[in-house]
């Protein structure tokens, strides 16, 4: 379908997005999905436009058997968003073959049935040109089947010798090898020294040294490191090793040097140290930057978030990363959790979006909703006094009830069949009190026992 | 001041004498940039039309009033929700600048954070668990010295050489700094620029509303009738506050007071 004809097929106010195909960009793709896939084994080869080639020989034992490494390997494209169509034969000519115009999604053919497993499948399906598949159309050959009858010597006579090679490929009469991908390695860079040394300075200057050689790298590269691996050598001994997460891709020494010097200080020197390396494990993208002048007028947004990465960064190094948070919503009508604590060091846009109530909500939260007494002329009348905290509070506005139920995507519907085997906590009914000094306060009661709890406080 | 020769230490780097003359020859007054507090009645009344950057506030907050301990000390919360409209206020302004709640107490609850700041204010606010004393002054002294918008802290127990530091450090970033204080540290010793009392106040109506102070202010024209007491309500459509507008809550001569301003 081209793009008129797909505006044809729109209402008339919708307007398309229109996108322009980077075969460039699709080739990058498959090969950081090959990347990947080296997961699964250390040979893998992506085949432009959409296929991967992956060497199994050996590792289904560590998955069960074949079938087991199959299943795996869908989920595991699955969970990435991408369907995949897998295959496995003991070439590749076969399982490509298979995998394109078999039946099922997942395919395991044994050794020696190849013949059979390719009997039924179209021409293309021996990655051949659209033009000699054509070609043999018109003869009345049409799968590989028809093919197969045929005398191999007069099929090398009459048609193409390319043919010919990818019959012998598919029914692996022919040996056929991959280019296997090999991933660029991280940026690493070591000082080794002569002997082994117990010397902090000597130790630190070294480190700075490395450390400096790193960025330079990392500047060549046009990147900034996420995880940064320090390695101590040591002789006869297990090597040291701390591991540094920014929050923020950096590659500024000063920065760096700053987490790195206060770890430095924790390491044991005793029994020596034969060398240091840096291993920036994990980077990003970071581009290079053009100096400007704020005398020059221009607004210096990026150091400016430079320097909130940074700060994020020093924050986690003294105080720990539990205790640097970010705060996200969750799709829930707890009042409790309606929100989780998230790792400041995480990036930013990774971040679910979910509805925030949008009824009035007190500005603290008690962390355990605090039991109380409360006291009302009628059972659901409003609440004349409260016993809480130790004391009588005199109550002199009362809202109407806010009744707060569990989830039913949760906990199913009270009738539902595949209720969870946990009850789901009780109902809620949130009252916002006014006390006679003008605090006010966020007090719930179970409808079902009848029990009040202040929750949360308007300050 | 004045750098001869001979009174000027061996090792300064000339940097260092330039930032040195600088900060010497500022006049303590001069016009610094400011945060609306959204409030225009208290706006007027502040030297610099709000709450100035580079300086410290310091609020102090409500008594909790229980009667499970004989002492007061026992459980107070900061004015969280003026200390979230400021806040609010501050972040809106730049494009990447977040605000950082140091100490568990001043954390708000996030669905009211939300509401107040909207989603960008959520994504760059960063909150920090700090117990002591010492780690609370340490985070806030880094935070403020990075540029970042907004810093509230829970400075119950900092003393006067904290509040010291803490200035310096406002004073490097150029940032607002709002400062918690328990109801019974109202009369310690402090470099805080303003310092507000904020307590609870009924009202007839169905509004949470407060009485804010202002306790002190550094460079405030001292006027007889300057007011430096609010009553605030907090909105229910827009989630802000503002000065309450319901006459019947507040004391006759307060009311008699403004009549009279206005004509004179």
């Amino acid at each position: 379908m081209d793009l008129a004809q797909a505006r044809t097929l729109l209402p008339s106010r919708l307007s398309p997005h229109v996108e322009a195909h980077r075969p460039d960009r699709d080739r990058a793709a498959l090969h950081s999905l090959a990347c990947w896939a080296l997961r699964f084994t250390p040979q893998v080869a992506a085949d432009a436009p959409d296929s991967l080639w992956l060497d199994t020989t050996g590792t289904e034992r560590l998955h069960r058997g074949e079938p087991g490494l199959l299943r795996m390997i869908a989920a595991a494209v699955g969970r990435l968003g991408l369907r995949a169509r897998v295959a496995a034969a003991s070439n590749f000519g076969c399982a490509w073959g298979v995998a394109h115009y078999g039946k099922h999604d997942l395919a395991c053919v044994p050794a020696g049935r190849e013949r059979d497993a390719l009997q039924d499948l179209p021409l293309a399906a021996l990655r051949i040109d659209a033009s000699l598949a054509e070609g043999l159309g018109e003869i009345g050959i049409v799968r590989v089947g028809d093919l197969l009858r045929i005398p191999r010597a007069s099929l090398t006579a009459r048609f193409d010798a390319v043919l010919t090679r990818r019959l012998q490929q598919a029914l692996g009469e022919r040996f056929e090898d991959i280019d296997p991908v090999r991933p660029l390695l991280p940026p690493r860079c070591e000082l080794l020294f002569d002997g082994p040394t117990d010397r902090w300075d000597s130790v630190e200057a070294a480190t700075r040294q490395v450390l400096d050689d790193l960025a330079c790298e990392l500047a060549r590269r046009e990147q900034g490191v996420r995880c940064l691996d320090l390695e101590f050598l040591r002789p006869r001994a297990e090597a040291t090793r701390l591991r540094i997460t920014l929050s923020r891709p950096s590659r500024l020494v000063k920065h760096l040097w700053s987490l790195t010097r206060s770890r430095l200080e924790r390491v044991d020197l005793g029994g020596g140290i034969e060398g240091v390396v840096l291993i920036a494990s994990r980077t990003a993208r970071l581009r290079h930057e053009q100096t400007t002048s704020r005398a020059l007028g221009s607004e210096d947004t990026r150091g400016a978030a430079a320097g909130w990465g940074e700060l994020l960064d020093r924050l986690v190094d003294r105080l720990g990363a539990a205790h640097v948070v970010c705060m996200e919503p969750v799709e829930s009508h707890l009042p409790e959790e309606a929100f989780r604590e998230r790792s400041a060091l995480e990036a930013l846009s990774t971040r679910c979006r979910a509805a925030v109530s949008e009824a009035d909500r007190p500005t603290i939260l008690f962390s355990q909703p605090e039991p109380a007494a409360a006291m009302a002329l009628t059972p659901d009348g409003p609440v004349l006094s409260l016993d809480w905290r130790g004391r009588r509070w005199r109550v002199v506005g009362c809202s109407a009830p806010e009744r707060v139920g569990p989830e039913w995507w949760r906990w199913g519907c009270p009738g539902d069949a595949r209720q969870r085997m946990a009850a789901p906590p009780p109902d809620r009914d949130y009252f916002e009190l006014q006390t006679e000094e003008g605090r006010w306060l966020w007090a719930c009661r179970q409808p079902a026992t009848g029990k009040w709890f202040v929750h949360g406080e308007w300050a | 001041m004045v750098l001869t020769g001979a009174n000027i230490p061996k090792g300064v780097a000339l940097a260092d004498l330039a930032q040195l003359a600088q900060f010497a020859s500022k006049p303590a007054g001069a016009d610094r940039p400011a945060i609306s507090t959204r409030i225009d009645a208290i706006d007027k009344c502040l030297p610099h039309k709000g709450l100035a950057l580079g300086v410290i506030h310091e609020w102090i907050g409500l008594c909790g009033d229980d009667g499970l301990s004989s002492k007061a000390e026992t459980y107070w919360t900061p004015p969280l929700s003026l200390l979230l409209q400021v806040a609010g206020a501050a972040t809106s302004l730049g494009d990447s600048a977040g605000s950082i709640w140091i100490g568990h107490r001043v954390w708000p609850y996030v669905p009211s954070l939300f509401q107040t700041h909207g989603v960008p204010g959520l994504d760059r606010s960063v909150f920090v668990r700090a117990g002591s004393v010492v780690d609370r002054l340490w985070a806030c002294d880094l935070a403020l010295r990075s540029g970042v918008a907004a810093v509230v802290v829970d400075g119950s127990g900092f003393n006067l050489i904290a509040t010291r530091r803490l200035q310096l450090a406002a004073e490097a970033g150029a940032a607002l700094c709002l400062l918690a204080r328990p109801p019974w540290e109202r009369f310690e010793l402090s470099a805080a620029a303003t310092r507000w009392l904020v307590s609870n106040r009924a009202s007839s109506s169905m509004m949470r509303r407060w009485t804010v102070e202002l306790l002190r202010c550094k460079g405030m024209q001292p006027a007889a009738h300057a007011t430096r007491v609010w009553v605030l309500e907090r909105d229910r459509a827009t989630r802000r506050l503002r000065v309450a507008i319901d006459i019947l809550d507040r004391p006759r001569e307060e009311t008699a007071g403004e009549d009279i301003r206005q004509v004179g």
